[in-house]
């Protein structure tokens, strides 16, 4: 099983480079509004670093000054000074890491508020392209490798490398050329670091996959576990996300090794500059030109200089992870609304609910592919009329529906309501004229009021209870403990389907739309609600144009038109008596459902 | 104190790698006692200094240096590679059994646990565990290795000035001690923020269509915000208090320098110490400098995974209730006949029976259907049946034998169950339907199953034919497709026992007669239960259960039932009748 996943998990392969300057520039954006906060932060943090960089100093002139020429009081002042220092440090540095949490956090939230939001708008079709999984990594996880990448990387990339100049000139001014010696090693630890990055980004791009594809395992197996366990999958599953994690970790277990192999080279480096100090350092006191102080500031900078270098490698593959982060996350952002609103939408206050469909084509595929699911569809619904589409599985009757309300969008002809194309319409507009109860029930986590209402403060208990009772649901609401606050697990799944449905139908109903659509609206119902539904409908129905789709005839009898699909096309159209006399597929239908 | 608990569970895990464990430890040894060697080294050749040695000397010490560097860079190398690789085999047994245990726990754990929060365990609090491995157990020991050394030598160089420098320690351990457990609950708080950040994500998105077809946008993006927000506040009160560690560790740290600064500066101007032994001294310290730090930031570590591995333990701790007893029958293969005696179920407890009484014997190789109004209580009856709701007492059997006492994976292996809402996993169609067949299903076998559930023609019209990839849960597919999907997934299983919930409710009248022709050939000498609404569907079944408010109502076959006045007859009555009156 899953083994097509390999194609899904294209995107995780997006591998960023440690630094890309145009995905910088564009967190900048983000990071702009608090750029008075960052600021500070920086600045704090080139005092906290000279802080720091203060303590050999200060040894320095104690020993070259002070203990050498045996001056206890200057030692004292010294003394002093550093607690001082001290104190001050610790002061700011609490400050800066938290100033810079906070900024952090604040840019997570926007980054995740800005995500979310352009996610909402995306159409169907995008959705059946991304599983929940990866886009729920977009918003948390990979936002999340970003606040790191901004609290504990960007930041402290930049007072290490500040860190480093003021080390490097400290270096220059007190002796310039032990300093020059010094930076002989420069060039290779260039070269290691170039070395290290290549390696690093190869096993951080293997890793990546196999994590996707494990947690996309894991998500489908949680959500799917029910299934799983009942066809015996339990051991062939487990054997297989036990196969997918062990390579996962052996891959992880690889890049270990890289970075096992970075860090004591860098300390290598570090003893060599200290050697190196030693030799030519000591040559220097031999020959009078610095003082011993000096060489233990030397000795002890150095130390420091290598230090920032001993996490580096921790800090590049924050910036690699963040990278790489930002621009998944950015796709997900540039992908465009693929069903955009009209620019100058035009204006409906009150819709009288004729539809007509015209010479309309469609097809799933994105791009011109000649795989129509509906060819050539035109009917016209005059307001309040209501219609019944009927016909084989999957000859296109959903498919209808979601065009009506813009889910996707259609490739030829046109779709108009009181007379004006849907797409020039503002789509929330003509979507909140539009109640439908889809073919797939879903139903959110939260209380049984809560679903039906969904958010609409508009809709009162009095309405939620009034069209329960239309749709028969009130009396199976009223039996649980606590009516109509029951809680509602994750897709409803402790409530039976049939009632599911019906809360689904309360939810459209509450809706008060100028068009009604059901999907199957009560494919999993009994006859006897079924019947009692019908005739509340139709009362709610009238006035109001409806279409419904139903494979069981009965739920249809009292439309005033019904349309018969086969394979994405209309076959026949007419009043039900009409269609019975024609002697044609409906009939066929209708006869089979009689006498099977 | 769960929480030693939870260290000795998680040292289990980790012990199983000693063989690493102790490798690492030991080239941590060598590389730590190496480095100790460098100051010493650095302090014989200042101390040389007043003696002007000759340049050839200084070489000799300089390479010294070098040649033990490289020494420790190898054994460097070895402890890192040692120490790490057990975090990530840890890891990966932990979410291993994570995962296994997930396959033992009841449906009604997946049903009042969120998928989001699930994974959220597995991932994010996963992570956090094996970073207290990883970067953890190394600090840790690399601390005591190094500051324990250095402090000996210390000691060794200047007992007076060691001590001085140990005196903030009391205090810091103080304080540290004094916010430890708050900073654990405030991290515990920031996971289940979370949870929470995903699960709110998890389920705008798969309910999607809703959201949109209501234009509920923004309230969503209202709610989204809440938890947002929620999520950042606790993110904030955690740095309050755990920022605070390393920062003080710095100062801590720089507070020993000052005084080793002050005494021992005044201890060589009176010559109690030499200049060398004051270097090497401070050598020493800078040192410690490091682990010092890394002290404040283990501690937030290990905190953070402590309530992470407590957060896993929550799962790992619930029993499995779907587990074979201990005085399961050695059976090997299951015939199919189903009797029910005087059972009651309830989903929970403390709540009114949601199956009362009910009796049935269903014959091997019979077909029973069932009927009953929205929520009458068949599918829960159904579910008993693969045991994915356990009853309290001995009310059922198979082949006579009390359903806990058969082989849990046998008697799941012998029913061919097709859900109310069948699911369906993003995968290829072949993959879908050969999802639980037994080994050895030919290409031929899966061409048949899809045709014998009418899917063969549509799935030749695909592009892809059957290697065409679904969308998640199947939704690239029509309703009635997925249902007929779930149909041919079943038939290729061959079981002994087949559950039709309600498995032809999208499928158009024409369709079903062809199906359940078809299907009628494969079903002959296999107990079949079959749920509808339709009278069509069941007409023809050997025996109809009339179910209603939980109890069974009627028993009779077709002829029987609509000659009885009751339920049945009125479900007839009003399909047929109502119809028949229009053709006329
Ligand atoms: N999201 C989608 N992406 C790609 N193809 C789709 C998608 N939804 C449906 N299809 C395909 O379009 C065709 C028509 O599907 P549609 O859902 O409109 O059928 P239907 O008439 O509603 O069938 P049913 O009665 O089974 O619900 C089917 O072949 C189906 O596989
Ligand atoms: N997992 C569950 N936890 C708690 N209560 C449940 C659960 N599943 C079902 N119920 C309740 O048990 C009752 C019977 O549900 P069941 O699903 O068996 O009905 P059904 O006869 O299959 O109905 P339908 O025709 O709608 O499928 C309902 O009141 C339902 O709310
Ligand atoms: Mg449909
Ligand atoms: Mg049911």
């Amino acid at each position: 099983m899953m083994r097509g996943f390999a194609n899904n998990f294209l995107e995780d392969e997006i591998l960023g480079k440690a630094y890309d300057a145009k995905l910088i520039k564009r967190l900048l954006r983000y990071i702009a509004p608090y750029r008075l906060e960052v600021v500070i932060s920086v600045l704090l943090l080139i005092i906290i670093s000279l802080l720091h960089l203060a303590g050999p100093y200060l040894t320095k002139i104690a020993i070259d000054d002070y203990i050498s020429q045996k001056k206890i009081e200057g030692l004292n002042i010294i003394a002093g000074i550093y607690i001082a220092i001290l104190i001050t440090g610790f002061v700011l540095q609490y400050l800066q890491v938290y100033m810079m949490h906070l900024t952090g956090q604040r840019v997570m939230y926007d980054l995740r508020v800005n995500i979310f939001s352009h996610l909402q708008k995306m159409s169907l079709a995008f959705f059946d392209r991304n599983p929940v999984g990866r886009l729920m990594t977009r918003v948390v996880n990979d936002v999340e490798v970003l606040n790191e990448m901004l609290t504990s990387g960007l930041v402290f990339i930049f007072s290490d490398i500040f860190t480093l100049i003021g080390i490097a000139c400290v270096l220059v001014y007190m002796d310039w050329r032990l300093a020059l010696i010094l930076f002989t090693i420069i060039p290779l630890l260039f070269i290691i670091m170039a070395l290290y990055r290549k390696k690093a980004r190869d096993a951080y791009r293997k890793t990546r996959i196999s994590l996707a594809r494990l947690n996309s395992y894991l998500q489908e197996n949680i959500s799917g576990m029910s299934t799983v366990q009942v066809f015996g999958r339990k051991e062939k599953n487990f054997n297989r996300f036990k196969q997918i994690n062990i390579e996962n970790r052996d891959e992880l277990i690889r890049s270990i090794i890289y970075n096992a192999l970075f860090f004591p080279t860098i300390e290598v480096l570090s003893a060599m500059a200290i050697g190196l100090i030693i030799w030519y350092g000591g040559g220097e006191i031999l020959e009078g030109i610095i003082l011993p102080g000096v060489l233990v500031a030397f000795i002890q900078y150095v130390l420091r200089f290598f230090m920032p270098l001993r996490d580096l490698a921790e800090k590049f593959n924050i910036m690699q992870a963040s990278m790489a982060s930002s621009e998944r996350i950015f796709k997900v952002i540039d992908t465009p609304e693929d069903i955009p609103n009209p620019e100058k939408p035009v204006k409906i206050e009150k819709v009288c609910g004729e539809i007509e469909f015209q010479g309309v084509w469609f097809s799933y595929d994105s791009g011109d592919s000649n795989n129509y699911v509906l060819q050539d569809i035109s009917f016209h619904l005059k307001p309040g009329e209501s219609i019944a589409i009927v016909g084989a599985t999957g000859s296109g009757k959903t498919s209808i529906i979601n065009l009506l309300g813009r889910f996707y969008d259609i490739k030829k002809g046109r779709i108009l309501l009181d007379g004006i194309d849907i797409r020039d319409i503002d789509k929330y507009q003509l979507r909140h004229h539009i109640g439908v109860i889809q073919q797939d029930v879903f139903l959110f986590s939260g209380n049984i009021e809560e679903n039906i209402r969904l958010n609409n403060k508009d809709i009162t208990l009095d309405d939620i209870k009034k069209v329960s009772t239309y749709v028969n649901a009130h009396n199976f609401i009223e039996r649980f403990r606590h009516g109509y606050q029951e809680i509602v697990q994750e897709r409803g799944s402790t409530l039976s389907l049939g009632q599911r449905q019906l809360l689904a139908f309360a939810r459209a109903l509450a809706y008060n739309p100028a068009i009604l659509i059901l999907d199957e609206a009560t494919s999993s119902v009994d006859t006897e609600t079924e019947i009692l539904i019908r005739d509340a409908l139709q009362k709610l129905i009238k006035g109001r144009t409806s279409i419904i789709i139903a494979h069981r005839l009965s739920t249809i009898r009292y439309v005033d038109r019904i349309i018969v699909m086969k394979d994405g096309r209309i076959k026949e159209m007419g009043t039900p008596k009409e269609l019975i006399k024609r002697k044609g597929i409906y009939y066929n239908l209708y006869r089979l459902q009689l006498f099977p | 104190m769960s929480q030693i608990g939870t260290l000795r569970r998680l040292a289990g895990y980790t012990v199983k790698y000693y063989n690493d464990l102790i490798r690492g430890i030991i080239a941590l040894l060598i590389a730590d006692a190496l480095a100790l060697i460098i100051p010493w080294i650095i302090k014989e050749a200042i101390d040389l200094l007043p003696q002007r040695p000759a340049t050839t000397i200084l070489i000799r010490y300089s390479g010294l240096i070098l040649i033990v560097a490289i020494f420790q860079g190898v054994f460097r190398f070895y402890w890192r590679k040692h120490l790490f690789t057990p975090s990530r085999k840890v890891e990966c047994d932990l979410r291993n059994d994570y995962f296994a245990h997930l396959q033992r726990l009841s449906w009604s754990f997946f049903q009042h646990t969120k998928t989001g929060d699930i994974m959220s365990r597995a991932t994010n609090d996963l992570t956090a565990v094996r970073e207290l491995l990883g970067f953890g157990v190394l600090i840790i020991v690399d601390t005591i290795v190094t500051v324990s050394t250095c402090l000996i030598l210390m000691i060794i160089i200047n007992v007076r000035l060691t001590l001085l420098i140990l005196l903030p320690l009391p205090i810091l351990s103080f304080i540290v001690y004094r916010i430890i457990g708050g900073i654990r609950n405030q991290f515990k708080d920031v996971q289940v923020g979370l949870s929470n950040l995903s699960t709110i994500v998890q389920e705008s998105i798969s309910g999607i269509r809703v959201v949109q077809a209501y234009v509920c946008e923004e309230s969503t993006l209202e709610r989204f915000k809440r938890i947002n927000q929620e999520y950042i506040r606790k993110n904030l009160s955690l740095t309050k208090i755990r920022t605070l560690l390393p920062s003080m560790m710095i100062f801590i740290a720089g507070l020993t320098a000052v005084i080793v600064l002050w005494i021992g500066g005044r201890d060589v101007i009176t010559g109690r110490m030499s200049l060398g032994a004051f270097v090497a001294f401070n050598s020493y310290l800078a040192m410690l400098t490091w682990p010092m730090m890394a002290t404040g930031y283990v501690i937030n570590l290990i905190q953070r995974g402590i309530a992470a591995m407590e957060r896993i333990e929550e799962f790992l701790d619930i029993k499995p209730e779907m587990v074979d007893r201990d005085d399961k029958l050695p059976i090997t293969e299951i015939k199919g006949e189903i009797e029910f005696k005087d059972l009651n179920f309830s989903y929970y407890p403390d709540r009114g029976d949601v199956l009362h009484g009910i009796n049935l014997k269903i014959k091997k190789g019979s077909i029973t259907a069932l009927v009953g109004p929205v929520g009458s209580g068949k599918s829960t009856l159904v579910k008993l049946i693969p045991r994915i709701y356990d009853i309290d007492g001995v009310g059922l059997t198979v082949d006579g034998v009390e359903i806990k006492r058969i082989p849990i994976d046998l008697l799941r292996k012998s029913i061919g169950y097709v859900e109310q809402e069948p699911l369906l996993f993003s995968d290829t169609i072949r993959e879908n339907i050969l999802f639980g067949a037994h080994d050895g299903a030919s290409d031929e076998d899966i061409w048949k199953a899809a045709s014998i559930s009418g899917l063969s023609m549509e799935i030749e019209r695909f592009p892809n034919g059957m290697d065409t990839l679904l969308g998640e849960r199947g939704v690239t597919l029509s309703g009635g497709q997925r249902q007929r999907l779930a149909l041919a997934r079943v038939i290729l299983r061959r079981p002994k026992i087949l559950i039709l919930d309600d498995a032809f409710a999208s499928l158009d009248a024409q369709m079903e007669e062809k199906v359940l022709r078809e299907m009628k050939k494969v079903m002959k000498g296999i107990t079949t239960i079959m749920i509808s609404h339709r009278i069509s569907t069941i007409k023809d079944a050997d025996m109809i259960v009339v179910l209603d408010q939980g109890r069974i109502a009627e028993v009779g076959d077709h002829k029987k039932l609509i000659s009885i006045k009751g339920i049945y007859q009125n479900i007839y009555r009003q399909q047929m009748l109502g119809l028949e009156m229009e053709l006329v």
